[in-house]
């Protein structure tokens, strides 16, 4: 267990993965002998969100689910948006220009470097999609139905949609991972570019773990956290009004 | 029967686990059951049962663990070495000594799978596809759905769906775009068919 005078140093020896996480909280190298408490002080983050984050990512069975529902919304929603700039921004970029460098192309035969740069342009694509549905919809309407629950303000969110729509319409992103994956590991010759080889399906496989923690806070931490208050504005503001009318 | 499904039974959440994981870590096609006590035991339906010595004596084993016929196999779990049995021995078809090293452990696993007449490696898994599959999963690449297919080869959906488990389950390759990928790879389709398709 990871606690608050764990040396950050520590905790990265302990799964170096855990150097975009800590990205995603605004913490770079360079921690010195510091303790997650002066680093998480100095940055001013919520020392128990983070170790919850931390932990869960470290141990999938440490699952504080009840803990984690607790946070305030903006804490979930930040880390999440946070993780989706490090897919779209590093993560992805980063393998594209691996698989598509023609002047290095990772197999011999031009068609194979054409069918896993087609497959991973369409992952990208649908990615992109998913991202922005959350970023663009699905967290500024959580954000919405949070602020009308704290203050009664704002505009009414339960207009239509609800959280269990997005939970309905949310697709599972890693499992084209796991495709491609097999597909480099399986199905395609030798490559001619080994190391290009190896180099990709070591990004692959974080990126599948990350996506795997991240669709769980989607659906098991945001998910439910939305829909009990959503559940509690029906029933105080909409039953009210049906009973008084 | 190829899968083989073990219990474990005792109170201690270290034994339980510690000897899950070992179970785990072989490569054997099994299920494994967890229980604390006995009444959760006798739920469950299991080829081998490991029994914790300390929590199941042997007098009070219920008449479906003991009787002659589809009777489970009793592995008796000793926590030291110098674990005292001295009733009841012959209830016991093993021991397992917990105090082993690692190794150890998992050769004597080995050793009572065997005695007990299952198969220690399973039957290598079948993963050529036949010819149904082939032709469906050619039906898929070219960007059909489940219904269009069940059409076509006058088949049900159901049935569709059922083929399509067994090809991801074989080729472990779950999408359409995936599965497209390694129909062109296999020349089970070709790329300018599919682009006829889309394009
Ligand atoms: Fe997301
Ligand atoms: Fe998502």
């Amino acid at each position: 267990m990871i606690t608050e005078n764990t040396k950050m140093v520590d905790l990265v020896h302990r799964n170096y993965s855990l150097v975009s996480v800590l990205h995603r909280f605004g913490i770079a190298l360079g921690f010195g002998d510091k303790t997650i408490r002066e680093v998480c002080r100095e940055k001013d983050l919520d020392i128990r969100f983070f170790l919850e984050i931390i932990n869960s990512f470290l141990d999938h069975d440490y699952f504080p689910r009840e803990h984690l529902i607790s946070f305030p919304l903006q804490l979930i929603v930040d880390y999440l948006t946070q993780t989706h700039q490090d897919y779209l921004g590093k993560r992805i970029p980063e393998i594209e220009a691996i698989i598509s460098d023609s002047e290095n192309p990772c197999y011999e035969k031009e068609e194979h470097n054409f069918l896993l740069v087609k497959f991973f342009r369409e992952y990208k694509n649908e990615l992109i999609v998913h991202i922005r549905r959350e970023d663009e919809k699905v967290f500024p309407y959580t954000l919405q139905v949070e602020q009308y629950y704290l203050t009664g303000r704002g505009p009414d969110p339960l207009t239509g949609y609800s959280i269990m729509d997005y939970l309905q319409e949310h697709d599972d992103i890693e499992e084209k991972l796991f495709d491609l994956k097999n597909i480099i590991i399986k199905y395609l010759p030798p490559p001619r570019n080994p190391d290009a080889c190896y180099h990709v399906i070591a990004m692959l496989f974080d990126l599948e773990k990350d996506m795997q923690d991240h669709s769980r806070i989607e659906e098991k931490v945001l998910v439910p956290k939305v829909a009990l208050m959503e559940k509690s504005i029906r029933e105080q503001t909409h039953g009210n009004k049906s009973f008084g009318s | 029967m190829s899968q083989i499904s073990f219990l474990i039974l005792s109170g201690s959440y270290i034994f339980r686990t510690g000897l899950r994981s070992l179970l785990e870590e072989m490569e054997i096609t099994q299920k494994v059951y967890l229980a604390e006590d006995i009444d959760k035991a006798l739920k469950i339906q299991a080829d081998i049962l490991f029994l914790d010595t300390l929590q199941v004596s042997p007098a009070s084993l219920p008449a479906a663990w003991t009787e002659e016929s589809h009777k489970p196999v009793l592995v008796g779990l000793l926590p030291h070495t110098n674990g005292e049995l001295s009733e009841h021995r012959e209830i016991w078809d093993h021991f397992l000594d917990l105090s082993l090293t690692k190794s150890e452990l998992l050769e004597e696993i080995r050793r009572i799978i065997r005695e007990s007449g299952y198969q220690e490696h399973p039957a290598p898994r079948e993963e050529k596809l036949s010819e149904r599959e082939k032709t469906i999963l050619r039906l898929v690449a070219l960007g059909h759905t489940n219904r269009d297919i069940a059409e076509k080869l006058f088949i049900s959906t159901h049935t569709v769906i059922t083929h399509r488990k067994n090809i991801t389950r074989k080729i472990g390759i779950k999408t359409v775009s995936g599965l497209t990928v390694y129909a062109l790879l296999n020349h089970l389709v070709e790329m300018d068919e599919i682009q006829e398709q889309t394009g």
